[in-house]
């Protein structure tokens, strides 16, 4: 018995050494290749395996434009890697772009909205259509309050510089389009900026 | 020029860029050139990764860059080393400039037409001689009150602007360019910007050398070169030598704006800014001839060049806003589009706001607590609202602001008087929404939804589109004038899903443009009309839906090993798909490619169109020999030439001194940061004069030689955190590799201030205090200037007090003031104390 | 929100501080202008909310869109607007604050 579990451990030590990748990559096998090959990593298999859905994404951090992959499962991200097909990134990101999947999934994530209301002390959570119709009250009566149609003596300016509105670089160019559209051609709101002048 | 066109270059200054850490991957074409033999040069203040990579690093102080590129410029001229041939075809190097024209040399540091009661400049004698030129820039048409002198720009079509091409007039641009920097010299280069001769003359030799018929050479610049007072002048003092160099429409040449968010190049065309309508069309103002369309469209619409097509973008965009209300009779409902007064960029707005005149602020995935200088003042415009809506991800200093922000810390204010009622709408992310963004070599690329986003988020473009069918709804019954604009504006998009979600793609074909009667898609600008016939919601961005069904942004089909490279089937590059803007520079004056190793487009005499590796930038079956009819009086692209490459501009060269358009000079001068431990070596001023100070309390700016800020004071980015901070901050991976903010000191400066590596220190200016670790390093070093030493400081302004790397935001010590013609706030160069220690408990103002 | 005794008199006091530095931009007048101003239309909002017309305020919005003109100019400072909103205030200044 004792024998048996003295060969066991030999048996065990050997197949170790023989496992472990340490000595395989001192000995000059690629790190990147057979010498990254263990019993555990044997049984390992790409998550990205798991996806039930792949699309195409570009990277949201700065503005050369990485193409990313990005793989779901039941509508969950799982696993975002760069596009190999890019011209611009050719399959590499950078930190920021690799992380991105710990952006989507990050803990601090909020999912509820939130409401101060004035002078209160605390964040309520409230429901999106309660949100949605305030602010929408809220646009009409600050716009209706601060507008200006016409200057005293007749010229038309049509605007109020009493909303602002600012941000837009993170955001797409439809996206950007509408608020445009809305806030300016709309409202009459001119104080319309976002990150690309500062 | 296209990122990966970079490849192509033969020598790559990165200056005003941290590229290597900031915009890493663009930087591996910066390194594929570097091994196929180019150059690569970083001038920086600091010695980064950027350096270690370079062939070659030029240390300069902050905001000296003007005089280390008019150096350049000066070292080109006086040993002959500019590109002649391209130059004197292509640039108004050949112009000659009115007889009253005078230079900081002949003016005392500044330029004729300067008024010193108002502090600013007429361009009468900055013009070509006998001529009115026009600005091709919208941007600066918003700001400047010349185009209300409506009529003088038909000067254009009289004829060509007088040219000397031996050079020898006295007023010519080539005289008036060694004038101007003759003293410019190697010496003063090394007194004002603390960079040795000897490297700054291996930089502008390296320049010259990658140069001509066979070689080009390429600039890398981000927020380093535009964040100051004179950022404008600072890029255009590159492409004066891009122009001189001929570096300009070819392969591996012209300059990089290397941008900081996914679309901010997007947000900028299509913009959320508030001088423009999309893309490039100037906002109307109410002090300017804009009363009606006509009036608007007579004083804005150059004669000449391809702008002559404005009325028709115009006129698209209004059709594709305000659909059927939009009529002949009421001038397609110009007047609806609200009327500028004045200066509403967002450092005016942050001073507004703090004066009580905004009642409610969106904030749309932007953190200016964090991200926009001087945060405390920021932070007091936002208790003064009624109310504010921040839409983001995670929690953001500015939507906290009224909890935990620096007043609330300081016992300045206190929640329970703080009125305003706050909003934080969760957003839906990148892989949960589909739709476009255009990066910074203008490539629009389309992306899609993969999941779901959690609870409520929601993209912005639900958020956009419902608000706006509340807001209709709201507006519906109204009998008001006022309330035309949002009752006329068309609003239906497909919805989608149970969120009724609208579909960004319906967006998109309304951006490419659509003819009215049948609906059918525009397949390119050029056949937008004037006559109400065409809608079009932006119109540089025509043909990136061409047809049903065909998104171009999708397609994904890279060029081949063998390929040309330019990856035309790779997404959408406005325009019409075309990878290098004024291409038609990269052939000769007679259409032949300058050289086979940097040839890009070319005529083809047997086609009788221009053909190449790129969508060619010029009317397709114009000659190379084609000129314009003067006796016809021309417009549009009639009065320029088969050899004028530069189409936006009105008589299609490439201005190296700028006539029209430039509030504080038509040729880049070093004047001093607003704030500078330093004296002006060039000049009896000692800032520009046109730059926008707005000192009021709480914004004072530090005074020269302040004993209390004697250093410079300088801020940037790190990998691993991303601007405003937020999203990488919660990132566990990235917020685990930079956990902690820290400010980088020499170990000169920190042996003469006690200051120990990862002690603790406190740096201050006029607008605040705050308290961070120093941390140690030779990548600063002090500089020599005009004979004393000069120390640097520089931190990250990443950090913040939210997720989970934190620390000081390093914006709490910078004032808000603006570049004379972007309003742009200065970061890169400012003044500090310093000291070893923390801040006592009444931590405060100095 | 501001409160001051006779914001619309202040208001106008610091615009008249503001011409008479003319052809010189005066920051810290305009900038107390406006702040003024945002007083006065706070109160009248007040109001307005309360019940009462806000005819009024329509003019008050185009001073303070004037007066922003002056202090953040595009170009030069719009000093005939600046004279022509000092009177559009003076108007309402004697309403308002009598």
């Amino acid at each position: 018995m004792a024998k048996r579990i003295r060969k066991g451990i030999g048996a065990r030590v050997a197949g170790f050494l023989h496992d472990w990748s340490i000595p395989r990559q001192l000995a000059g096998e690629s790190v990147m290749g057979t010498a990254a090959r263990s019993r555990t990593s044997e049984t390992l298999r790409p998550r990205l395996e798991e996806a039930d859905r792949v699309g195409t994404g570009i990277c949201p951090f700065c503005a050369v434009g990485c193409g990313q992959l990005i793989y779901a499962r039941n509508g969950r991200p799982i696993h975002v890697e760069g596009d190999p097909r890019s011209p611009v990134n050719q399959g590499t990101l950078c930190p920021k772009g690799a992380g991105t999947l710990g952006m989507l999934l990050s803990p601090e994530r909020i999912g509820t909205v939130l409401h101060r209301a004035p002078r209160s002390t605390t964040w309520e959570a409230k429901p999106l259509d309660w949100a949605m119709e305030r602010i929408a009250q809220l646009t009409k009566r600050a716009r209706d309050e601060t507008f200006v149609e016409t200057l005293p003596d007749g010229r038309r300016v049509n605007h109020t510089l009493g909303l602002g509105s600012l941000g837009g670089a993170t955001m797409d160019n439809e996206e950007n389009y509408l608020i445009k559209k809305l806030f300016g051609g709309g409202l009459g709101m001119l104080n319309i900026e976002n990150q690309a002048r500062i | 020029m296209a990122l990966w066109d970079l490849a192509n270059s033969d020598c790559i200054v990165v200056m005003g860029s941290n590229m290597a850490e900031n915009h890493p991957v663009a930087f591996r074409f910066v390194v594929e050139a570097q091994r196929r033999g180019a150059t690569v040069i970083h001038v920086d203040p600091r010695f980064t990764r950027t350096s270690a990579l370079a062939d070659l690093h030029a240390p300069i102080r902050s905001g000296s860059d003007i005089a280390f590129l008019g150096g350049i410029i000066r070292h080109l001229i006086e040993n002959d080393l500019w590109f002649r041939d391209f130059a004197l075809a292509y640039t108004n190097i050949a112009h000659i400039i009115e007889d009253g024209y005078e230079g900081p040399e002949e003016n005392d540091g500044l330029f004729s037409g300067f008024d010193p009661e108002t502090g600013s400049y007429s361009h009468d004698t900055w013009q070509y001689a006998g001529k009115t030129v026009p600005s091709s820039v919208s941007e600066h048409r918003v700001q400047m009150q010349e185009s209300s002198k409506d009529g003088d720009f038909e000067s254009m079509t009289e004829g060509p602007p007088p040219t000397d091409p031996t050079l020898q007039h006295p007023n010519c641009v080539y005289q008036i360019l060694r004038r101007h920097y003759a003293r410019y010299t190697p010496e003063m280069v090394e007194r004002v910007t603390g960079c040795p001769q000897e490297v700054f003359l291996k930089v502008a030799d390296a320049l010259a050398r990658n140069s001509g018929r066979e070689r080009t050479g390429a600039f890398c610049y981000a927020v380093g070169w535009t964040h100051h007072s004179v950022g404008v002048q600072i890029i255009r003092a590159a492409t004066i030598i891009q122009g001189l160099l001929g570096n300009v429409g070819r392969p591996g040449g012209g300059i990089m704006a290397l941008r900081g968010h996914v679309s901010i190049q997007g947000s900028t065309d299509i913009p959320t800014l508030y001088n423009m309508l999309p893309t490039y069309l100037p906002q109307p103002n109410v002090f300017h001839d804009h009363a009606s369309l006509a009036d608007y469209l007579r004083v804005e619409t150059p004669p000449t060049g391809w702008w002559a097509n404005m009325p028709k973008y115009v006129v698209s965009l209004l059709k594709a806003w305000y659909g059927d209300a939009a009529t002949r009779a009421n001038d397609w409902c110009y007047p609806f589009l609200p009327k500028l007064t004045g200066d509403l960029s967002q450092e005016p707005m942050t001073l507004a706001m703090a004066s009580g005149v905004v009642r409610g602020q969106f904030i749309l995935g932007q953190n200016p607590l964090v991200g926009a200088v001087n945060a405390d003042f920021v932070e007091r415009g936002l208790g003064k609202l009624e109310w504010l809506v921040v839409r983001d991800f995670a929690m953001t200093e500015t939507a906290n602001f009224w909890q935990k922000g620096r007043l609330i810390e300081r016992g300045e204010l206190r929640t329970e008087d703080i009125d305003t009622e706050v909003f934080f709408l969760p957003a839906a992310m990148p892989g949960e929404k589909d739709g476009s963004v255009t990066n910074t070599s203008r490539l629009v690329q389309w992306h899609d939804k993969v999941c779901e986003a959690p609870g409520d988020s929601r993209s912005d473009l639900w958020f956009i589109y419902h608000l706006g069918k509340r807001l209709k709804q709201l507006y519906a019954d109204s009998r008001e004038i006022r309330d035309g604009p949002i009752q006329g504006l068309t609003w239906d998009y497909p919805e989608h899903g149970a969120q009724r979600e609208p579909e960004a793609e319906a967006v998109l074909r309304e951006i490419n443009g659509y003819r009215v009667a049948t609906g059918e898609q525009v397949p390119s600008y050029k056949e937008l009309k004037d006559d109400g016939s065409t809608a079009c919601g932006g119109w540089m961005y025509c043909g990136i839906y061409p047809k049903a069904g065909h998104n171009v942004a999708r397609s994904r089909v890279p060029d081949g090993p063998d390929g040309p490279g330019s990856h035309l089937g790779w997404a959408f590059a406005w325009p019409s798909n075309r990878r290098t803007l004024y291409n038609r520079a990269s052939a000769d004056p007679a259409g032949k490619p300058w050289s086979e190793a940097k040839k890009m487009i070319w005529w083809d005499e047997a086609k009788e169109s221009w053909t190449g590796l790129d969508v060619p930038d010029f009317v397709e079956t114009k000659r190379p020999d084609y000129r314009p009819d003067w006796s016809t009086r021309p417009h549009g692209m009639d009065a320029l030439g088969g050899d004028d490459p530069f189409i936006m501009e009105a008589d299609g060269k490439s201005q190296l001194f700028v006539p029209s358009g430039l509030r504080d000079g038509p040729l880049p001068t070093h004047y001093e940061p607003v704030e500078s431990p330093v004296r002006n070596p060039l000049y009896d001023r000692q800032i520009t004069p046109t730059a926008k100070i707005w000192e009021q309390e709480g914004n004072r700016l530090n005074p020269l030689g302040d004993p209390r800020f004697p250093y410079v004071f300088t801020t940037y980015r790190l990998t691993e955190l991303h601007c405003g901070g937020v999203p990488t901050r919660v990132m566990p991976h990235t917020a685990e590799l930079q956990p902690e903010a820290f400010v980088e000191v020499s170990p000169e400066l920190a042996g003469e201030l006690g200051i120990r590596h990862l002690g603790w220190t406190v740096l201050s200016s006029l607008r605040g205090e705050i308290e961070v670790r120093a941390m140690v390093t030779e990548r600063v070093r002090p500089f020599r200037i005009d004979g004393r030493a000069v120390h640097q400081v520089g931190m990250p302004w990443v950090f913040g007090r939210e997720g989970y790397a934190r620390g000081a935001v390093a914006n709490v010590l910078l004032a808000i003031t603006g570049d004379a013609n972007t309003s742009i706030h200065s970061t890169k160069a400012v003044t500090c104390g310093l000291r070893p220690g923390r801040l006592s408990a009444g931590r405060g103002q100095p | 929100m501001t409160t001051l005794p006779h914001p619309g008199h202040a208001a106008l006091a610091a615009l008249d501080a503001a011409l008479a530095r003319q052809p010189r931009q005066d920051g810290a007048a305009l900038e107390r202008a406006t702040t003024c101003l945002s007083a006065v239309r706070d109160g009248m909002i007040a109001e307005m909310r309360a019940g009462r017309a806000y005819g009024d305020l329509t003019k008050l919005n185009a001073v303070i869109s004037v007066v922003l003109a002056g202090r953040f100019p595009l170009g030069e400072i719009p000093w005939d607007e600046l004279r022509r909103a000092r009177g559009w205030l003076a108007d309402l200044v004697e309403r308002v604050e009598p």
